[in-house]
């Protein structure tokens, strides 16, 4: 282990631990935290969509399988949160197996839409499922999560500090285990399908076997970070289900870069930022006596037009930075050591 | 294991798509380390029964056996996992990554760590993704890509894709190697880089089956040739039998090849 | 029983905008193997456009005119707007691997819904209807006057685009071309004058779609996104690539959601046809008409 690396290491994981001193207000950590949801679902995203090169529309379904399996277990069952974590975590798992069976070996543009007719039947059902999910009104007053560590006391993550080491730990157990799996013959399957499918399978990689552990593994990541999500927001409603978050999670795998385990941490720190930035931005139409009404209820951006902007970023990034920001960054800001067995360019 | 059984056999083989016979009854046997080149026209078959071979198709009649085992209704992977490895006609390589990725890509059956190993990065892991390297590194030696090691793949000039494929399709450590015209659309130089490597993989021990249309590579290399035509066979013989063959010569060499072998049949 | 005629009834004229939706979906799915996410835009922005017209230039006193004055300009400006969009962007996309023209079609629809509803505000609308209200009975079936408008006028523009194909060098182009693209640009086809054609015209049959349906039901800047959804639907069980899969799935789509709503749950009707998605993409995955 290079001096450098262990020294960049210890760096930033002093950086990471002083965030919240850091900080200079909660609203930035609670940001922040916000990106931590979206480390682990971008990041268990990538594996399907950047490594093996698969565009799924459903991933929001675990992600919201796992919130109302959690939220429910505590505020129903009266489950811990503890035991409602790794349950959101499995269920979504378990969807996740029953769908893959079924269309695991469908491609193209079936499977695109496969998904994302999942996703909306699954949030149909909690819509109207009234009895289970209390429709449209959506489930609140879900407890925050509590520790008892016996001879220390008692840690309430209900503070945004302290819910942030939590979305911290599971971020860092997130991040690790895709960069594990990347970097074994795990993640060079995955990408030989995305290279040439029957060629991977002539080189003995099953097609099936790989884009199921890849779909699993995303979507036991996606409910865990619904089970966080839902007894950090303390409330869950079935507009987790909406389709933006889909295309905020992809956004951030394909422009923060694919197929790189940075990609999706990167990705998930400009999308959760981005909204924000916008805030700053003046409203060009504020004080125009032609603009329409509704435009110009505030002096910053009005939602439609930052909207308009994420879109286009969208658009243009897509097509003219197709690898994503960090291999872009990386082909022209550095000539990256040759990728090894186990171990991918990593700058951490 | 008898000794005496050939390592291949291809038994009254036919498929029919529709009305359409590719492969009429076609008989032929290869023994352990020889190397056999399927010849004939465009159209006679040859790719068929790679395709037949591998699993690709299922054959309306006949038989595959390899080491006496059947080939027939198995899935692709599963005979590869067998020993049979193929390439394909058309250059069929992992165009984004690396050439020596490509090459790790293809040693994916001999990695044999678990999920513990995988997660923990233990020494076990550590070890075996030293010796994929180590055996990536050789692969690329012997097929002579150790300099473009890192280049991607889809940059490569044509001959060397070629090339690559036959590092790929080694990779998996295949004792039967079916070459699907590994020499086409090479001028000579490249092609006698193929040529030379083609008799290495053999001095390795590894089975070599070819098909060709580059009648010198052919001529060259083959220990047995079988030549097809229409789907059926129509010779099987030595080179220098092929050759003189008045089936063949109709059917496939032609009055030109004959001329520019000195061999003018009145 | 009139229970059901009345549904099938009512389910069909939606199922007539479904269908001309659809058709244009499968030229783009067809020519240029793009999945549009964008198309349902088109439905939207073609609704604005003409009630835009319609209410702002009152030319003629009478509501008939202003109502016929604004489907035309509706339908002409969206056409309009497609061609530059093809220009633009799909041109660009063509060619572009699934993942990335998809992608781009979801961008685009994100930046075109907002812009329409930061223009035009998020209020539903309405043309303002030149119909009577007087409906047309014939025995169970009860039909408002504007219904029918929806019927006759999708019949006839699937008449003139199944002439258009079949009798002009133009469609004579296109359908070559649907068939093999490499084979139509080897016989001197301009490939781009068809494919800008295909897109005007599925702009504009999404654009009529919407102007109609906009005539007798509340039209918003998001209802892109269901009618694409549809769309997309519609295209998948009818059979990718098939015009007429597009027509018989449209209605049948149409006709299916107004009975399992009327007869099963209203609150899960547009459920029904993603079920029946699924289930076709798994076991009948080439559609009712489609081959593979």
């Amino acid at each position: 282990m290079k001096v450098s690396r262990i020294f960049g290491g210890l760096v930033l994981t002093a950086l990471l631990l002083a965030i919240p001193w850091i900080v200079p207000d909660d609203y930035i950590l609670h940001l922040i935290i916000y990106a931590g949801f979206f480390v682990m679902l971008a990041s268990g995203l990538n594996l399907l969509v950047g490594y093996m090169g698969q565009l799924s529309l459903g991933h929001g379904a675990f992600w919201g399988l796992g919130a109302y399996c959690s939220a429910l277990l505590a505020l129903k069952q009266g489950w811990p949160f503890w035991l409602g974590l790794p349950a959101g975590g499995l269920l979504a798992a378990v969807f996740a197996i029953l769908l893959g069976r079924l269309i695991l070996k469908v491609r193209g543009h079936r499977f695109v839409i496969i998904t994302l007719a999942f996703q909306i039947i699954i949030q149909l059902v909690h819509y109207n499922w009234i009895g289970l999910t209390d429709g449209q009104n959506g489930l609140a007053g879900v407890p925050s999560p509590t520790l008892e560590i016996p001879g220390v006391g008692k840690i309430d993550f209900f503070s945004k500090t302290n819910f942030y080491y939590l979305i911290l730990v599971f971020c860092v157990i997130t991040v690790y285990v895709c960069y594990r799996v990347a970097n074994s013959r795990v993640g060079r399957a995955l990408e030989a399908i995305r290279e040439n499918e029957p060629l991977a399978e002539s080189v003995g990689v099953s097609a099936f076997r790989y884009s199921m552990i890849a779909f699993v593994l995303g979507a036991f990541f996606a409910g865990l970070a619904g089970s966080l999500y839902a007894h950090y927001t303390r409330y869950i409603s079935p507009d987790v289900f909406d389709f933006l978050h889909i295309v905020e999670m992809l956004t951030m795998v394909l422009l923060g870069g694919r197929a790189t385990i940075l990609g999706p941490v990167i990705g998930a720190l400009i999308f959760t930022g981005l909204p924000e930035a916008l805030r700053f931005v003046p409203n060009p139409f504020w004080g125009l006596s032609w603009a329409p009404g509704h435009l110009v209820t505030s002096k910053a951006l009005p939602a439609e037009l930052q909207l308009m902007v994420f879109g286009l970023i969208l658009l243009l990034g897509v097509v003219y930075m197709p690898e994503g920001i960090v291999p872009w960054v990386r082909k022209r800001f550095g000539r990256r050591p040759v990728a090894q067995a186990g171990e991918e360019a990593h700058p951490e | 294991m008898n000794p005496q059984r050939p390592l291949l056999e291809v038994n009254c083989l036919t498929i029919r798509f529709g009305g359409l016979v590719a492969v009429s009854n076609v008989t032929f046997h290869q023994n352990e380390g020889e190397i056999l080149s399927i010849i004939g026209p465009n159209g006679a078959g040859k790719t068929t029964i790679f395709n037949i071979m591998t699993g690709f198709y299922r054959p309306t009649e006949g038989g595959v056996f390899y080491r006496g085992e059947s080939l027939v209704g198995r899935p692709t992977h599963a005979i590869s996992d067998l020993g049979i490895i193929r390439t394909f006609q058309k250059t069929m390589v992992f165009p984004k990554v690396a050439v020596r990725k490509g090459v790790l890509m293809g040693l994916h059956k001999s990695s044999k760590v678990g999920w513990w190993d995988i997660l923990w990065n233990t020494r076990l892991k550590k070890e075996e993704d030293e010796a994929l390297e180590q055996e990536a590194d050789r692969l690329l030696e012997f097929t002579g890509l150790a300099n473009k090691a890192h280049m991607e793949a889809r940059n490569l000039p044509y001959g060397e894709q070629r090339l690559l494929e036959i590092a790929v399709g080694l990779a998996p450590g295949p004792s039967l190697l079916l070459l699907d015209e590994p020499a086409s659309g090479m001028n000579a130089e490249e092609a006698g880089r193929v040529l030379d490597l083609i008799r290495r993989i053999r001095a390795r021990g590894v089975t070599v089956l070819l098909v060709e249309h580059n009648m010198s590579v052919v001529m060259d290399i083959s220990d047995r040739i079988v030549v097809l035509d229409h789907g059926e066979k129509i010779a099987e013989g030595s080179p220098a039998e092929i050759q003189n063959n008045d089936n063949v010569i109709r059917a496939y060499l032609g009055e030109g090849y004959q001329r520019a072998r000195g061999q003018r049949n009145s | 029983m009139e229970l059901a005629i009345q549904l099938t009834v009512q389910g069909l004229i939606i199922g007539c905008s479904y269908a001309l939706i659809a058709i244009g979906l499968t030229m783009i799915f067809g020519l240029m193997d793009i999945a549009n996410f964008a198309h349902g835009e088109f439905y939207v922005l073609g609704s604005y456009f003409a009630f835009t017209v319609a209410k702002m230039f009152t030319l003629f006193e009478s509501v008939i005119a202003n109502y016929f004055l604004g489907f035309i300009v509706g339908t002409f400006a969206t056409i309009g707007f497609g061609v530059i969009l093809d220009r633009l962007i799909f041109k660009r996309l063509r060619g572009e691997p699934l993942l990335t023209a998809t992608m781009a079609t979801i961008g685009l629809s994100i930046f075109l819904a907002n812009s329409i509803q930061a223009i035009w505000g998020h209020w539903p609308r309405q043309m303002p209807s030149p119909f009577g209200l007087d409906p047309f009975i014939w025995g169970p079936v009860v039909m408002p006057p504007v219904r029918l408008f929806v019927l006759v006028v999708t019949g006839l523009c699937i008449a003139i685009f199944h002439f258009l194909l079949r009798h002009t060098r133009l469609g004579k182009a296109v359908r070559a071309t649907f068939q093999n693209r490499e084979s139509a640009a080897l016989v001197g086809i301009e490939i781009d004058r068809v494919y800008r054609w295909s897109f005007a015209t599925g702009a504009g049959m999404a654009a009529i779609a919407g102007i109609m349906l906009a005539t007798f039901m509340p039209m918003d800047p998001v209802s892109g996104g269901f009618a694409t959804l549809k769309a997309f639907i519609v295209v998948i069980l009818g059979g990718m690539g098939t015009f007429v899969g597009a027509i018989v799935a449209g209605l049948g789509l149409g006709v299916m959601e107004a009975l399992g709503g009327g007869f099963i749950a209203s609150d899960y009707k547009d459920g029904f046809g993603f079920l029946f998605l699924i289930l076709f993409l798994l076991f009948r995955p080439q559609g009712i008409f489609g081959e593979e």
